[in-house]
């Protein structure tokens, strides 16, 4: 027999008390990871808020600069020269803007920084489309060669009014993407974390890192993607955009 | 669950509503997350490890000091007494024998074996009855033994072949460390020779007895303190009293009427030398008549036969 002998015992005895600690290590380990992952998923999710936080705050001082400006004769009069001076001075002075532009009711763009001499114009795209018809603030969709500053840019459109409600001008705000990126990377990333900005058609607005390789593509197909979509808030595990496409485990109790 | 996984945690909100809507989801990779349990769980592990070789070494070696030697003496020592115990009773000249609470002999040495007439290991599992003349003496036994512990008689006892010869039976329980009786022990010792030896020395002693009461002298029998031990009926009838008077008084007294030992006593002669001895003497009888007698001593080297006479009825 293998545990006949005194010292063997002795032996087995130690190891029955190895046992329960190796155990309890394991037990603890779990434990730990568990709660490791919990408070994990809690902090992206939040860093995921303050993201949004940030993203919201800049549509919003979007808005007052272009409210500012619609309150301008020059804008209400569609006073080109004044308009444009009024929009490279401004673009002088902020960083989040790619361009702005004053774009007749019929899309025609009379003045803009960086200013332009060819006729452009907005009226085929849709946001220009749903602004006229609602007169309400419009936000474009992601445009990779914008038709003012020929960046990348989203823009964002806002209805200057007359008294009896007819549209006069629509002031445009082009958003610098990678200065916007650069506003949202305030939110802290840990190491090794990845942002994505997606529009409601499922294309990458923003990423970090490696933007070049995803910003401006349709990924519907991502899983976390159609979770963001369909979900709209949560925080989950799954598989990265670059990662193929695992299905996503849903955690409840959040 | 794979541990510290291949995915990532993402977390995921959106602005906005309707087409215009934004969403921003942020995700870090699993395994950056379980980076620093895992290396938590590393380290306890290499605890464990150190501490598991540790407390194998130290069992081997302290245990080796603390428990094995101590354990292994104490082992060798038990080992002997079992073993002198053992080859003791093995080698017993009496049968001794060792049963459970209900009587079934678990243990029986050689002698017990050799005495009754069983092959070695034949009495195992077997109840005490087969071994009692009568068997529904054994309970009463058993029962007497377990209330007071021990229990000694002369028994008679049943061999294998039939035949009933007389033990001393001797019983003990032996208990465990509480005190709880957890068995039998029996010492069993044949007593048949001796009893034989008995019968012949009862059958001699009548016979001397008879002699002794036949014959026409007058018999006494004094031991060394000069006391009477007995006298036969000639003597009583010689001293007109009865015979029972005479025993565990001074021989000078009764015979001689004297306060110490007779100048002339023959006894003390005969017990000096270890030879016969006669003298002619007078003798003086309760009222004073006398009595010419020659007395003849003769020294006994037998204390058995005193101790016997001493203890026998007819003795009075």
């Amino acid at each position: 027999m293998l545990f006949t002998s005194l010292r063997a015992r002795l032996m087995l005895l130690v190891l029955l008390v190895i046992v329960p600690v190796l155990g309890l290590i394991v037990y603890h380990g779990i434990e730990v990871r568990n709660k490791g992952r919990l408070e994990a998923l809690d902090k992206v999710e939040r860093l995921a808020r303050n993201a949004s936080m940030l993203y919201e705050r800049t549509i919003l001082e979007t808005r007052q600069i272009l409210f500012t400006l619609s309150q301008m004769p020059q804008f209400r009069e569609q006073d080109s020269p004044a308009s444009s001076k009024t929009f490279a001075d401004l673009l002088k002075q902020t960083k989040n803007y790619s361009g702005f532009a004053a774009v007749k009711p019929n899309g025609d763009v009379f003045a803009s920084a960086p200013y332009i001499t060819k006729p452009v114009s907005f009226a085929d795209r849709p946001w220009f489309q749903r602004l006229a018809q609602t007169r309400s603030i419009a936000i474009g969709e992601y445009t990779r060669i914008g038709r003012i500053s020929g960046k990348p840019t989203v823009v964002i459109g806002y209805p200057v009014l007359d008294r009896t409600g007819q549209l006069l001008t629509v002031l445009i705000a082009g958003l610098d993407l990678e200065a916007l990126q650069r506003t949202l990377l305030k939110i802290d990333l840990p190491d090794e974390a990845t942002l994505n900005v997606i529009d409601n058609h499922g294309t990458i607005l923003l990423r970090f890192p490696a933007p070049g390789k995803f910003v401006g593509k349709k990924m519907l197909d991502k899983s976390i993607v159609k979770l963001m979509l369909t979900k709209k808030e949560g925080a989950e595990e799954g598989v990265g955009l670059g990662g193929g496409g695992a299905p996503l485990r849903v955690h409840n109790g959040w | 669950m794979a541990w510290g996984g291949g995915g990532r945690l993402y977390g995921y909100t959106t602005v906005g509503s309707g087409i215009e809507a934004i969403h921003v989801s942020v995700g870090i990779p699993e395994q950056a997350v379980h980076a620093d349990v895992k290396r938590q769980m590393a380290r306890n592990f290499t605890l464990l490890g150190l501490v598991s070789v540790l407390a194998l070494v130290g069992a081997w070696f302290f245990g080796e000091i603390l428990i094995i030697s101590p354990v292994s003496r104490l082992i060798d020592v038990t080992k002997e007494k079992i073993r002198i115990f053992s080859n003791a009773v093995e080698g017993a000249i009496d049968g001794i024998a060792i049963t459970d609470m209900k009587g079934i002999i678990t243990y029986a040495n050689p002698a017990m074996e050799d005495m009754y007439g069983y092959n070695k290991g034949e009495l195992l599992e077997k109840s005490v009855a087969i071994l009692d003349s009568n068997p529904e003496r054994v309970n009463e036994i058993m029962s007497a033994m377990i209330k007071t512990g021990s229990w000694n008689s002369e028994v008679e006892s049943i061999k294998k072949n039939k035949e009933i010869f007389p033990v001393l039976l001797s019983l003990s329980t032996i208990t465990d460390d509480k005190g709880n009786p957890m068995a039998m022990m029996g010492a069993i010792k044949d007593i048949t020779k001796r009893k034989q030896s008995e019968e012949e020395l009862l059958k001699s002693e009548e016979q001397y007895r008879s002699l002794v009461e036949n014959i026409d002298f007058g018999v006494t029998l004094i031991d060394k303190d000069f006391k009477i031990i007995l006298t036969n009926a000639v003597l009583g009838k010689w001293f007109n009293k009865p015979i029972r008077e005479f025993a565990g008084k001074n021989c000078f007294r009764e015979f001689e009427k004297r306060q110490a030992v007779c100048p002339h006593c023959p006894g003390t002669k005969a017990m000096a030398t270890g030879r016969p001895h006669q003298v002619e003497t007078e003798c003086v009888r309760d009222d004073g008549s006398p009595i010419s007698a020659l007395v003849h001593a003769f020294p006994l080297f037998y204390p058995d036969l005193l101790k016997l006479l001493k203890t026998s009825p007819s003795a009075n």
